[in-house]
């Protein structure tokens, strides 16, 4: 997943940009640079199309693409719904020969009962022909119904206790007083 | 709660128990006795009747004190790694200290009754604290320190207002005589793996990781000062991209985020995967070193990386393949465990390793990650295997990477200039870098790599850098897809150019061969970042007009389509001229 580089241009770099245009020189801009790193893992991007205006009980398809940067081995997929959405397909897995040049695309039905949004949990493992095992682990959300009421009924899932000055995540400790 | 007499009590019990024996004695009639003529034969009395039992008095209580001390030792969950699966092996769960944590001694209301931080064995001591007082422990996910080498990294909620974490104990009375209180957060998860209740050891372990990297570097350095940093852990955050308040951070990573919004990017931040079942990085310690390590490089030393997937196999840009093999290696010196690895998946039971001393990968060179990791291992680690006959240790590689001259260095980070520098560090055997360099298909030399004829298959990927004059000589650069997009081998093309005299300048890239409609854009660099900028839209030319001061600079240039997913090849002439 290539998360944007040099995206962002801070608005003195369009000014110097413009003033280059009139031949004048451009002035420096501050050094801006939102890179961000990736942790190590397969070499593979995903990208899904998420079904538009689901309803709560309905059914919807979920397209899920793969492109590797591998020239053999078998790429393994595995997905897995969160809690409160339902993988309609027979099958949760799937493989794909990595041979070939052509993205690898996978079509899921699932479903949820009420509204909100949901992950598909997806692991995709790759095995190459000299043996090594490599893999990454991506999500795909999925909006059902109303997700502005169903936010405001269930707040995001806290590990803890959130204190009520809102600084600190509060965590029982186990604890033996002597 | 388990309640113990103190020694002081018990000394005073023991006295007292000693004192009602030596009485009952004596009220036996123990010892001599006079009485009686001699010739009277008389029966003898009957004996007394025994004295009814004495009971004890009860042990005094131990002396009240005005104030005590609450101390004890603060532990986590730890979960290794099943090293056949490079799954976790939560049934093998050990607990661990919690080191270097801000911890607090808290009263009723909330409110910091006494600090400390814990030591390396986890453990902490509050003095002079009222006697009967209520308080509880807390123990944060902060490591501080205002000492000669300091630092403030915290592991907060992204999904709960940066929140920062705390592990506390009970709300008890300190008594009136001192106490011991151990506390140990919980991993929250089942033997098998299953998530059983609140993950509070999570942010203790992440922060470990990250104590074991600052202990290790101020080794190296003990007056070494850590930049302000964030680590962004949540149960909610998902390999996703999208709203990081809701956890969809993408993956593992570091990066500097816009907090108040005013385009600086200025807080340098780690975002760490938390959704058990699928992907949490909490006990995958060489993630947590690897993304600390891009940290380093990037507030402590100097990175040019634009970032971006890579795997070990890639060609890459050479900046990345730097970078990402830096992170690797480092990972390996820290934890003294070459093989990195990461667990993911339903309860955490599968996974993958890297060994980083030494992994089959192919496409060897100065552009592939493998290669530099290596290579930078192999500097470090006592253990001489194949072209590895040199053992340093961490400190020149540290001292090169802080340097002045390699932090101000005009070419970019790529392995060229790190060996070039470390080459000049005292005990270094440049005979031993160089076998090194070879035995991973690289032979450039100097900070530029000049004479590298490694091309990974690429013909325009070398010289690594293009060499501009200032007389308007144009040099031919390319952009390739040829090994993929968009932070791979020769989608930039790099220029270096000595500029003579402070003056203007007009830089000029225009295609001349390949893709007939391209986006060629380019990129000024300092020593601490780009400072120049042209990416206009402009069909296949782009030139830009700026004032430079007398010094060498670092250019680098591609077609804007190769910073997408489709890519092509061309070539353009470059120039540069007052």
């Amino acid at each position: 997943m290539y998360i944007g580089v040099f995206r962002f241009l801070s608005i003195t770099a369009l000014t110097a940009m413009l003033s280059a245009c009139a031949g004048n020189p451009v002035s420096e801009t501050e050094p801006v640079s939102n890179v961000a790193t990736v942790k190590p893992g397969a070499a593979i991007d995903f990208v899904y199309k998420a079904p538009k205006g689901l309803m709560p009980a309905d059914y919807g398809k979920l397209t899920l693409t793969f492109f590797e940067g591998y020239q053999s081995g078998t790429l393994r997929l595995e997905a897995n719904a969160s809690d409160g959405l339902r993988l309609v397909s027979e099958v949760n897995k799937k493989e794909f020969s990595m041979s070939g040049n052509d993205p690898h695309e996978w079509e899921v039905d699932v479903t949820a009962s009420q509204d909100g949004v949901y992950y598909l949990n997806l692991l995709a493992t790759v095995d190459l022909p000299d043996g090594r095992e490599t893999g990454r682990a991506f999500s795909a959300r999925i909006e059902v119904g109303d997700i502005t009421s169903a936010n405001a009924r269930q707040s995001i899932k806290t590990n803890g206790v959130l204190s009520s000055d809102g600084t600190t995540i509060v965590m029982e400790a186990e604890e033996v007083i002597k | 709660m388990n309640k113990r007499m103190s020694g002081a009590g018990r000394l005073l019990a023991a006295s007292a128990l000693a004192l009602v024996l030596t009485t009952s004695l004596q009220a036996c009639g123990g010892g001599s006795s006079s009485g009686g003529n001699g010739n009277v034969s008389v029966s003898p009395p009957p004996p007394p009747p025994p004295p009814p039992p004495v009971s004890p008095p009860p042990p005094p209580p131990p002396p009240t004190q005005s104030s005590v001390t609450v101390s004890g030792v603060a532990t986590y969950d730890f979960v290794p790694f099943n090293t056949v699966t490079n799954g976790l092996d939560y049934a093998a769960t050990e607990q661990r200290p919690i080191r270097g944590a801000v911890i607090e001694l808290l009263n009723s209301s909330g409110g910091v009754l006494a600090t400390d931080t814990t030591t390396d064995s986890g453990a902490y001591s509050f003095a002079d604290i009222t006697a009967d007082t209520d308080a509880r422990v807390s123990i944060k996910s902060q490591l501080l320190s205002t000492a000669a080498s300091s630092y403030d990294i915290s592991i907060v909620d992204n999904t709960s207002n940066d929140a920062v974490y705390a592990v506390q104990g009970s709300l008890t009375s300190v008594g009136t005589a001192d106490q011991t209180r151990d506390l140990n957060a919980g991993s929250g998860f089942s033997a098998a793996g299953a998530a059983t209740g609140t993950r509070a050891a999570a942010p203790f372990a992440i922060m470990d990781s990250i104590y074991e990297s600052v202990t290790d570097f101020q080794g190296v350095n003990p007056d070494i000062d850590f930049p302000k940093l964030n680590v962004y852990w949540s149960t909610n955050n998902r390999p996703v991209g999208g709203d990081v308040t809701q956890g969809e951070i993408g993956t593992s990573s570091y990066t500097r985020l816009d907090l108040d919004g005013n385009g600086s990017f200025e807080q340098p931040t780690l975002l760490i995967l938390g959704a058990d079942d699928n992907d949490t990085d909490e006990y995958d310690k060489h993630v947590i070193v690897h993304e600390f390590g891009h940290y380093f490089e990037d507030q402590l030393s100097r990175s040019d990386s634009i970032g971006g997937s890579h795997t070990l196999s890639d060609r890459l840009d050479p900046r990345v393949a730097f970078g990402e093999g830096f992170g690797n290696a480092l990972s390996g010196m820290i934890l003294d465990d070459p093989f990195y690895r990461d667990s993911f998946g339903s309860n955490q039971t599968q996974g993958f390793d890297i060994n980083v001393e030494g992994d089959n990968a192919p496409n060897r060179g100065w552009f592939n990650e493998a290669s530099i990791q290596e290579i930078l291992y192999d500097l470090y680690d006592s253990d001489d295997d194949g072209a590895d006959t040199v053992s340093l240790g961490l400190e020149p590689i540290f001292n090169v990477l802080t340097s002045e001259s390699y932090r101000d260095g005009r070419p970019f980070t790529t392995i060229f200039p790190f060996l070039d520098a470390l080459a000049a560090e005292p005990g270094v055997n440049v005979a031993d870098i160089n076998a090194l360099k070879t035995a991973q298909s690289i032979n450039g030399t100097g900070p530029l790599g000049a004479g590298e004829t490694n091309d990974g298959n690429i013909p325009n990927s070398l010289p690594v850098f293009k060499t501009v004059s200032t007389d308007g000589t144009p040099v031919t650069i390319c952009s390739s897809n040829d090994a993929g997009t968009p932070n791979k081998l020769n989608n930039f093309d790099f220029v270096y150019v000595t500029i003579p005299t402070a003056g203007n300048y007009t830089f000029t890239m225009t295609r001349t061969s390949g893709a007939t409609s391209t986006d060629p854009d380019f990129f000024i660099f300092t020593d601490d970042g780009f400072r120049f900028v042209a990416d206009s839209a402009d069909n296949n030319t782009e030139t830009i007009r700026v004032s430079l001061t007398a010094r060498d600079y670092s250019i680098s240039a591609r077609d804007f389509n190769n910073a997408q997913g489709t890519g092509q090849n061309s070539c353009y002439s470059f120039t540069v001229q007052p």
